[in-house]
């Protein structure tokens, strides 16, 4: 079975990049694949609720 | 006069908000600004600096999810201006978005971007502390691996990210992962380094750079560098991002030599992740800072390393085949800079007593605090650790101390020190009209995600530093630990001019920092 | 099994799902549970005191057509009693446009999901410009018409569709998405597909040339419309097949009572979660404006449920017209959807977003964690009785309908 993180190490990094755009901007004058994602924050009230359900069978 | 706006259920990131903060502040006739999402604790910090009145209206309508922006202005002029630059911030945001005819949308979760990426094999999370195990559990459920440089995640999120982790076989470097380089990518904080034979498992950010600079500056390269968060060596979490690694690491052409480099870790945590290193073909360098017996197995290829500099000095020397370098003494040093160590020394007065560290990388502080208690006394250290004093108020020095200015308590709502440096600069103007200081220990972190001139803005006050105290009779002896290569989009070289230029001492390595602080200011 | 895993069968489920338009038969024929006196309404379940008028109103009209009133003063009372009872549509595998109703002398169209081999319902038949019984209309009018469709149209279309086996639905409606359809409140290509086939139907079984005259006159007539209520079997169909798995967070009924509007998820029973309905923001037709409108109303929510309608509008450039946008619009409603769904189904494709299959399998997590909601785009319905629908409009499922049922997982 292929390895992913074997995989990662050798490259090329394809990445998703969510939270601070700024912080991959060198990436990308690199000419690194980098996908930025228009995030926004889920209400406060339903944070916990969220990751009761994400990590439940965990 | 003042000027206020709150834009409804608009997120910007904090680096977005420091950025319009910063260039509303810069503005002529403008006295106090803030820019920040409404949430309480933004609120009250806004209370704090001045920039609410109880009469404020828009207080009771504000909410988390509003962006709020308040400046004291005094001079008529500056309201055009003011104006401009707000309307020219939220305008460049469509602007830059596609023209009309391209109908491209920019993916709004991890899920939807993998579908557009289907390539993507990494998730570089940033959102802030308390939303980024949902992130990162979506990216692994997507059999991405993840780079978390949020900090403030719960130890029990940690745990479950990399439980799930091991499920999916993928890697979590974090939270509070500050550097990685990654097939050649460098992530986060990080410098530009010759690719070569050595990896690097770390659980300190900074510790990974000074690392990855020295085997740089010694001649070697760097294969992988992989930062695992603070907690990974803890009892709870077990090692499981550090096991993990070294599993695919040990069986990675390109790697010959394993660096695994650590402190607070678990002692059985440890030994079990060493065990495992001795099976592995590839040699092991280990430097875990704190543990009270080296950790080796020399039969099996597991060599110690007394610091950062040390393990890269003897990983370089394996990739090369050549002997071992023996351990860095103090006296080495001491032969070494016998007479700048005097010079300095020479210059004091008798009210001059203490040595005072300024950190921006964590490591550096680890680093210190290993050397320090075996020449000071009566040690301070923010964040408080056993067996130092307790700094009462972490905003003031008292006699010997170490400070990391990157720990939450300064981090919080503002921009890490590594990026900004105005917090420590700050700080720096406050402690030079102490005059019992003897010696000041500074890092500088060069490289990606720092800031594009570190050693212009400091070296001014260390200028009006020194010029202060030699005003009193007295003499400031300063000492920076510069880390950063010569292919860094700062300049190496113009950096370290800068800075001894003001006569301070520059180093290129944390221990050696350290220790010399130590010996200067003890002698 | 992991939420994960429920999640992966229940969109495997959808995708292969194969809905085909079967039969038209009586209610009372083919509908479990059903009885002379009992009347299918639109869900989430209410108390005849809290219905909106025009609900009330279906239900008088449903109960006009079983003889069993003439008013509906009468209808409260027998309902009060307890001589009538009333029950919602999706708990017998059916399904109504707008306010429904159905009953067990009524057509319905029976579907078929032939992969699983589950069955849905749905009725009333659109009757174009006529006395629509769906919107609350108890005229004369509305009941003969619905009569009319039982005692002719329907055994007529019957027999035509057994003899051709059937009409594909997942055939047609990637078809029709093709066309421009969007297949809620844009049905004319699908409509036309219909006619084509059914046609063929018509022909082969011997009818009367009067018969036939007649029946092609109606459907003629209702060309825009007529594969709205089939549809709504198809998408039920479908959805009822991924309803039911232990854990799966995929929401597999929306609709509207025009009171409330309630949400319902795979792995969390047959329960609705519900929340206040909504007020539709739209165009209003020349005579009506906001203040005539009925909160949303209708059980066609399951047409978005199943990837249609409000989550499709992209494929739909024509309803920006109706709705007050442009096309860029509607291709931003679409793209926001795909932020909120587990698959995209390559049976209906939209070629605008280069034969993208629909955004499928709504998850309530995706919701919460996004702040967006389904989109719907529907007719707007007047708040009394007797009235065409009024307009056409946008809404958005309320989010407090999947905060509710996350907070039940």
């Amino acid at each position: 079975m292929e390895d992913k993180i074997l995989k990662l190490f050798e490259g090329p990094l394809s990445i998703v990049n969510i939270g601070v755009d700024e912080l991959l901007d060198h990436l990308s004058e690199l000419n690194g694949e980098v996908l930025n994602v228009d995030w926004k924050p889920p209400s406060d009230d339903n944070l916990e609720i969220l990751k009761k359900v994400l990590t439940a069978n965990i | 006069m003042n000027y206020s706006l709150v834009k409804e259920n608009t997120y910007n990131d904090s680096m977005k908000l420091m950025k319009l903060q910063n260039d509303l502040g810069s503005i002529e006739g403008v006295t106090n600004c803030g820019v920040a999402m409404g949430t309480p604790e933004n609120i009250k910090q806004f209370r704090k600096a001045g920039l609410i009145s109880d009469e404020s209206s828009d207080l009771e309508k504000i909410s988390p999810n509003d962006l709020w922006i308040t400046v004291e202005y005094s001079t008529t002029d500056a309201l055009s201006v003011i104006e401009e630059k707000i309307e020219n911030h939220f305008n460049r945001k469509i602007s830059e978005d596609k023209s009309e005819d391209d109908v491209e949308f920019t993916p709004k979760t991890i899920a939807s971007a993998v579908r557009r990426l289907p390539s993507a094999n990494l998730a570089f999370i940033s959102v802030p502390g308390r939303y980024a195990v949902i992130e990162a559990i979506e990216a692994i459920n997507k059999g991405l691996s993840v780079f978390m440089f949020s900090d403030n995640v719960s130890l029990e999120e940690e745990i479950k990210m990399k439980t799930l982790a091991e499920k999916r076989k993928v890697l979590v470097m974090g939270p509070d992962c500050g550097t990685a380089i990654i097939a050649g990518a460098p992530l986060g904080f990080s410098n530009v380094v010759r690719r070569g034979k050595i990896s690097i498992i770390a659980a300190s950010g900074t510790g990974l750079q000074e690392i990855c600079c020295t085997i740089h500056k010694m001649g070697g390269g760097v294969a992988q560098a992989i930062g695992t968060g603070g907690r990974d060596l803890s009892s709870e979490v077990g090692g499981k991002t550090f096991s993990r690694a070294l599993e695919a690491l040990s069986q990675e052409d390109d790697t010959e030599v394993i660096i695994l480099a650590s402190k607070h870790a678990d002692g059985d945590v440890i030994e079990r992740i060493v065990r495992r290193a001795a099976k592995t073909k590839k040699k092991i360098v280990t430097c875990f800072i704190g543990s009270e017996k080296p950790v080796e197995d020399i039969e099996n290829g597991v060599f110690s390393a007394s610091g950062f500099e040390h393990a890269a000095a003897v990983s370089v020397a394996l990739s090369k085949s050549e002997s071992l370098p023996e351990p860095p003494t103090k006296h080495t040093l001491q032969i070494e800079m016998r007479h700048t160590i005097d010079a300095e020394v020479g210059r004091f007065s008798k009210q001059q007593k203490y040595v005072r560290a300024f950190f921006t990388g964590g490591s550096f502080s680890d680093q210190a605090l290993q050397i320090f208690p075996d020449y000071l006394e009566s040690i301070s250290v923010y964040p408080h650790q056993d067996g130092f004093l307790k700094l009462v108020d972490p905003d003031a020095s008292q006699g010997n101390c170490i400070v990391d200015l990157g720990d939450d308590y300064f981090t919080h709502g503002r921009l890490h020190p590594i990026i900004d440096p105005s917090q420590r600069m700050d700080r720096l103007k406050r402690e030079m009209n102490d005059f019992s200081i003897r010696v000041i220990l500074l890092d500088v972190m060069l490289g990606y995600g720092a800031h594009p001139d570190p050693a212009g803005l400091l070296a001014p006050i260390i200028l009006e530093g020194k010029k202060k105290f030699e005003e009193k009779g007295q003499y400031l002896s300063v000492i920076v630990n510069i880390c950063g290569t010569e292919k860094d989009v700062q300049n190496l070289d113009e950096q370290k001019e800068k800075i001894s230029r003001t006569g301070a001492i520059v180093l290129d390595s944390s221990r050696k920092a350290a220790l010399l602080a130590c010996l200067i200011g003890s002698a | 099994m992991s939420i994960q895993n429920a999640n992966e069968k229940a969109c495997e489920r959808i995708i292969n799902s194969h809905p085909v338009w079967k039969e038209v038969r009586l209610a009372g024929e083919v509908i479990p549970g059903m009885k002379k006196n009992l009347i299918l309404h639109t869900g989430p379940s209410i108390e005849w005191d809290r219905m909106c008028r025009p609900q009330k109103a279906a239900i008088t009209a449903a109960m006009m057509i079983e003889d069993l009133c003439e008013n509906m003063t009468e209808a409260e009372v027998l309902i009060k009693r307890g001589e009538v009872e009333l029950d919602t549509t999706q708990n017998h595998h059916a399904i109504g446009p707008m306010a429904g109703p159905i009953s067990a002398s009524m057509a319905v169209g029976v579907v078929e999901n032939v992969t699983y081999g589950n069955k849905a319902f749905a009725a009333p038949f659109n009757t174009g410009r006529k006395a629509p019984i769906y919107t609350g209309n108890m005229t004369k009018e509305a009941v003969d018409i619905q009569k009319w469709i039982a005692d002719v149209w329907a055994p007529v279309t019957n027999e035509a569709l057994i003899k051709m086996g059937g009409i594909d639905g997942k055939v047609l409606a990637g078809k029709a998405l093709l066309m421009g359809d969007e297949l809620h409140n844009r049905n004319i290509a699908a409509t036309s597909l219909f006619m084509n086939e059914i046609t063929r139907g018509y022909l082969a079984i011997d009818l009367p040339r009067d018969t036939l005259v007649e029946v092609m006159d109606f459907m003629m007539e209702n060309v825009e419309m007529l594969w709205a209520t089939p549809h709504l079997a198809v998408c039920k169909a479908t959805m009822d097949a991924a309803h039911g798995i232990e854990n799966c967070t995929v929401v597999t009924n929306m609709a509207s009572n025009g009171v409330e509007f309630g949400v319902m998820v795979s792995g969390l029973g047959d329960e609705y979660f519900t929340a206040p309905a909504p007020a539709v923001e739209g165009l209003y037709f020349p005579g009506y404006s906001a203040q005539d409108a009925n909160l949303d109303l209708g059980g066609s929510r399951i047409k978005e449920t199943a990837g249609f309608g409000g989550m499709a509008l992209a494929a739909s450039p024509s309803m920006g017209l109706l709705l007050g946008g442009n096309t860029r619009d509607m291709v931003k409603h679409t793209m926001n959807m795909y932020e909120i769904t587990l698959t995209e189904n390559p049976a209906y494709q939209i070629p605008f977003l280069d034969f993208r299959g629909v955004p499928t399998a709504i998850d309530i997590v995706k919701v919460v964690q996004t702040g967006l909601t389904p989109v719907i785009d529907t007719a707007i319905n007047h708040k009394n009785e007797n009235h065409p629908f009024i307009g056409v409009g946008v809404v958005n499922a309320p989010m407090k309908c999947f905060e509710k049922a996350l907070r039940s997982m």
